[in-house]
């Protein structure tokens, strides 16, 4: 076990060095000059070089890297050309904020999403399954900015009980966080259902039932364990998109989160925020993935004694 | 005089209804077992045998299968008027049931004692101590060294033969008067398998139940069974006592089948099998389901569905045995 | 990916029949039509498909306005005889916006999409026909490529190369050229331990020429799969980056924009926002039931 998860640690690290190279070379072929766009537009070339000096700008492209590299890992990542602040504060401001819409949506994904896909795979081929299945596909075909606006229109404009802007209040919470589930609740009844429905036809949970144990308790201690090992793949691959797919709802609402400083520091060409921003969203990727990988070993003990790994 | 019926089948029936129509898996099978012996079911795959021993726990997957009818008398109540309940109180503690595959039918997730202590905290009063005490016991008994440490362990991370002993731990472990072992050695090596009939032997000796062996190898057959019972496409095709079926076999299947067993004196390389497939079930003859494979067949075989009959005290399902053979000559 | 990988396990299975002479193409495509045929929902979702292609080819006939042209006196008009799904804030028919917008949104999906095979088919190809260093060097890009989430990646690309449709296809392109990749490398690695790449290769056979001339037909039904179901994912980036403002940017009407568009006047209009909304619902889960029944037909052993 312990083998397995430094393996995997040492490869998430080589991941992110490369991302932060990607990162980093992406910014340097970005159209038009950042300096020139942060000060005014008559500014003389020696003030121009000046701040070029000032931000490490005029160095060779390896040594502004390793600058780069040596800031991320000091928690340092500049200030921001517009506001002067820094990048890091704005970043774990926003980020607090993302974290509660997106670990609120997930609740309801998994909530939502294992309960109905468990009922439909017990009520296989019934209405109740074809019913619930026809909702999740529509889940999960919708945009979820889509969902936002409707939920706006039907529970903010027309019945008038939820405020449809901003994320201060817990009420204020209910629309962003509905709208940004629906769709990962989609997605996961319909692998809960999938899988468990192959978990069910297994040697193993005859085995349980020809002991006598009850059919719900069989599905629920054998199957239910045994079909998570699917469920949590797509539980964390889908963790990470939401952090990301809440720059859309983040938009809808007003919320200030890291989605809205995303969009806008791609607005303002704002190099140090954008890198700041990218890195950022890229790490809670990878690094969730990892915890995905290492909570499998918990799971499932043939990873865990290092018999054949996640694949 | 015979002994007392622990479980009796009568005319069971167990259909599967499928897209591509009605399967009739277990057609009219009739049989007993008696307490303390043990019967084997012998047929190729297909032939409705692991269906009838899922038929008799009641553990047939419906839909698509059904129990269509007939009577499953254990003890001398019927089975089929039970509910799942009182079902659920025999599965495990009064019928137990070993399968075939000890690499799929062990939950992967749980370790080898929670498995085995599954059972007996369902059907005993007993506490958790009490039940780990009982399991380590049965370990000892299906002889798995080191049974403290494999207590602990997870079913990947022991052999085959090790996991079937585990398998018979579990479903003896509550004491059942009667023990259904689903093609118990197939999956494993020949040496293995030797040791594993050897110890069903044994421990059936040791608790009295009586033994209920499906397989498709008759020469398991001649080393754990009191009687034998043969079926081909859902149906009995004969029915003898193990010394008989060996000493002459009646139906050219049983005959076939015999003819498939390796002997150690025979010089040829290759074992004779029996020529072609048992018939799909959309694709079932008209006469004798085993007609087109059976090489003494005569224009009746492939006319009429022959019935079981008696001969000598035995019964078989052929047209050998009966007037209508000697007529056509 | 993972439903994916199981697919492509089993479709495998099938392809080897197919190489060692037990089954011959033209059968197995028959047999696949066959299956398919029967599938309603799956022969449903691609008339569906059928309907919005002719929509968005023969969108200046269809449609009941220009999309362009501005009645300044229907400024926001409630939908109406005139105006089925009213007119938006410059006073455009939405109707016929929506029915331009198909055209954005079909093209966006299978331009990306054929852009993402041909990357995909080629580096997969490559890395799995050579092996050795070239393998890992195309592995650790794919793997870094798939670290980005895929929203950021789009967005990121969309600033560096500024807006645009072509730059849109690049982007959306690029973000799904890795499943492709993956998908092909291990099918190649699978297939060139196949005799008949030996024997290929003893009669003289070029390295590109094995690649080309047999290992993709064999991938050829996996590669359909694919992108069937890419298309559906490629759309819905488009819708999202377009809402972001980073994508296919006003005038030109796409079902993403429109929704952005129309998130001033919700209160006042919302029939402005539903109806692209439900545009891309139907798009989307067309292509998707259509994906998974081709899928299932062409790959029997999944369904028995």
């Amino acid at each position: 076990m312990v083998s397995y998860i430094s393996k995997r640690i040492v490869q998430t690290a080589v991941v992110l060095l490369g991302i932060s190279l990607v990162t980093f070379l992406l910014l340097q072929v970005v159209p038009g000059d950042p300096v020139a766009l942060m000060l005014d537009r008559r500014a003389d070339p020696a003030t121009i070089a000046a701040v070029r000096h000032q931000l490490g700008l005029d160095l060779p492209l390896p040594q502004q890297y390793l600058n780069f590299v040596n800031g991320v890992i000091h928690l340092d990542l500049g200030n921001s050309y517009f506001t002067k602040a820094p990048v890091f504060a704005s970043l774990f401001r926003a980020f607090q904020v993302t974290l509660k819409l997106a670990s609120l949506s997930f609740l309801f994904a998994i909530v939502l999403g294992i309960s109905c896909g468990m009922i439909a795979a017990l009520y296989r081929g019934k209405w109740l399954d074809s019913s619930l299945m026809t909702l999740s596909i529509i889940g999960v075909s919708a945009p979820s900015f889509w969902i936002a606006i409707i939920l706006q229109i039907i529970f903010g404009l027309k019945l008038n009980l939820l405020p449809i802007s901003g994320f201060d209040t817990p009420i204020a919470y209910i629309l962003p966080s509905i709208a940004l589930g629906t769709r990962y609740a989609g997605s996961i009844a319909r692998i809960t259902r999938t899988s468990m429905l192959d978990v069910i036809k297994q040697d193993y949970i005859r085995t349980a039932r020809a002991k006598g144990a009850k059919r719900r308790a069989v599905i629920i201690h054998h199957a239910l364990k045994n079909a998570m090992i699917p469920i949590i793949t797509l539980v964390g691959t889908e963790l990470g998109n939401m952090l990301t797919g809440s720059m859309l709802i983040e938009k809808v609402f007003s919320i200030p989160g890291i989605g809205k400083l995303a969009v806008d520091s791609m607005s303002n060409r704002d190099l140090p925020l954008l890198e700041g921003t990218v890195m950022y969203i890229a790490l809670v990727f990878v690094v969730v993935n990892l915890l995905v990988d290492i909570s499998y070993a918990f799971i499932d003990p043939r990873i865990r004694y290092g018999k054949g790994a996640a694949s | 005089m015979k002994n007392e019926a622990l479980l009796e089948v009568k005319n069971l029936r167990t259909y599967f209804h499928t897209e591509a129509g009605l399967v009739k898996s277990v057609d009219g099978v009739s049989f007993r077992v008696e307490k303390g012996k043990t019967l084997g079911i012998v047929g190729e795959s297909g032939c409705g045998k692991s269906i009838t021993s899922l038929s008799i726990m009641q553990l047939v997957e419906t839909p698509p299968g059904k129990i269509e009818g007939g009577e499953i008398l254990f003890e001398g109540e019927n089975l089929l008027n039970k509910t799942e309940d009182e079902m659920r109180e025999i599965r495990g503690k009064k019928i137990a049931m070993i399968f075939q595959e000890p690499m799929t039918s062990l939950n992967p997730v749980y370790t080898i004692g929670k498995q085995i202590t599954e059972a007996l905290l369902l059907h005993e009063k007993i506490s958790k101590h009490e039940a780990k005490a009982r399991a380590l016991e049965m370990l000892k008994l299906v002889r798995i060294p080191l049974p403290e440490k494999r207590f602990n362990e997870y079913p990947h991370q022991l052999s085959g033969g090790m996991r079937q002993r585990v398998m018979i731990a579990m479903s003896l472990s509550c004491n059942p008067q009667l023990l259904i072992c689903d093609e118990p050695t197939t999956a494993l090596d020949v040496t293995i398998q030797a040791q594993i009939l050897e110890l069903i032997n044994e421990l059936k000796e040791k608790t009295g139940s009586s033994v209920i062996m499906i397989t498709h190898d008759l020469g398991v057959i001649s080393e754990v069974a009191d009687d034998v019972m043969v079926m081909y496409a859902g149906k009995v095709v004969e029915q003898a006592s193990t010394d008989e079926i060996f000493e002459n076999p009646l139906h050219p299947y049983t005959v076939g089948l015999m003819n498939c067993i390796p002997k150690l004196n025979s010089d040829v390389d290759t074992l004779p099998t029996i020529k072609g497939m048992v018939p799909s079930f959309d694709n079932m003859p008209k006469g004798c389901a085993f007609c087109p494979r059976c090489s003494m067949a005569k224009k009746i075989c492939e006319q009429k569905a022959p019935e079981l009959v008696d001969v000598d005290g035995r019964k078989v399902r052929c047209f050998r045995y009966t007037k209508e053979w000697k007529e056509e000559a | 990916m993972k439903k994916f990988f199981s697919f492509f396990n089993k479709q495998k299975k099938f392809e080897e029949d197919i190489l060692n002479g037990e089954m011959e193409y033209s059968s197995y495509y028959k047999d696949s039509l066959k299956r398919f045929r029967r599938n309603k929902a799956a022969m449903f979702c691609l008339s569906i498909i059928v309907l919005l292609g002719l929509v968005a080819l023969l969108a200046s006939i269809v449609a009941p306005y220009d999309p362009s042209y501005q009645d300044y006196t229907s400024v926001l008009a409630q939908p109406s005889a005139k105006h089925w799904f009213g007119a938006d804030e410059y006073g455009r028919d939405i109707l016929s916006r929506i029915i331009y917008g198909t055209r954005v949104s079909l093209s966006i999906g299978i331009f990306a999409q054929l852009l993402a095979s041909i990357i995909g088919i080629t580096l997969g190809a490559v890395a799995g026909y050579f092996g050795g260093i070239v393998d890992s060097v195309i592995s650790r890009i794919m793997e870094i490529f798939s670290a980005f989430p895929d929203l950021i990646f789009a967005m990121a690309i969309m600033t560096f190369m500024g807006k645009g449709v072509l730059n849109l296809y690049i982007a959306l392109g690029l973000l799904t050229w890795v499943r492709t990749a993956r998908m092909i490398r291990g099918a190649v690695i699978q297939l060139k331990e196949k005799e008949y790449v030996e024997a290929s290769r003893a009669s003289g056979g070029t390295s590109f020429r094995i690649i080309v001339k047999h290992l993709i037909p064999n991938c050829l039904s996996t590669i359909i799969v694919l992108v069937t179901l890419g298309i559906p994912n490629a759309i819905m980036y488009e819708a999202s980056l377009s809402f972001l403002g980073l994508g296919i940017q006003p005038p030109t009407p796409s079902w993403g924009n429109m929704i952005s568009a129309a998130q001033s006047v919700i209160g006042f209009l919302p029939v402005y926002s539903i109806m692209p909304g439900i545009a891309i619902m139907i798009t989307v889960i067309a292509f998707n039931i259509f994906g998974d029944g081709l899928r299932d037909a062409l790959d029997p052993k999944l369904r028995t």
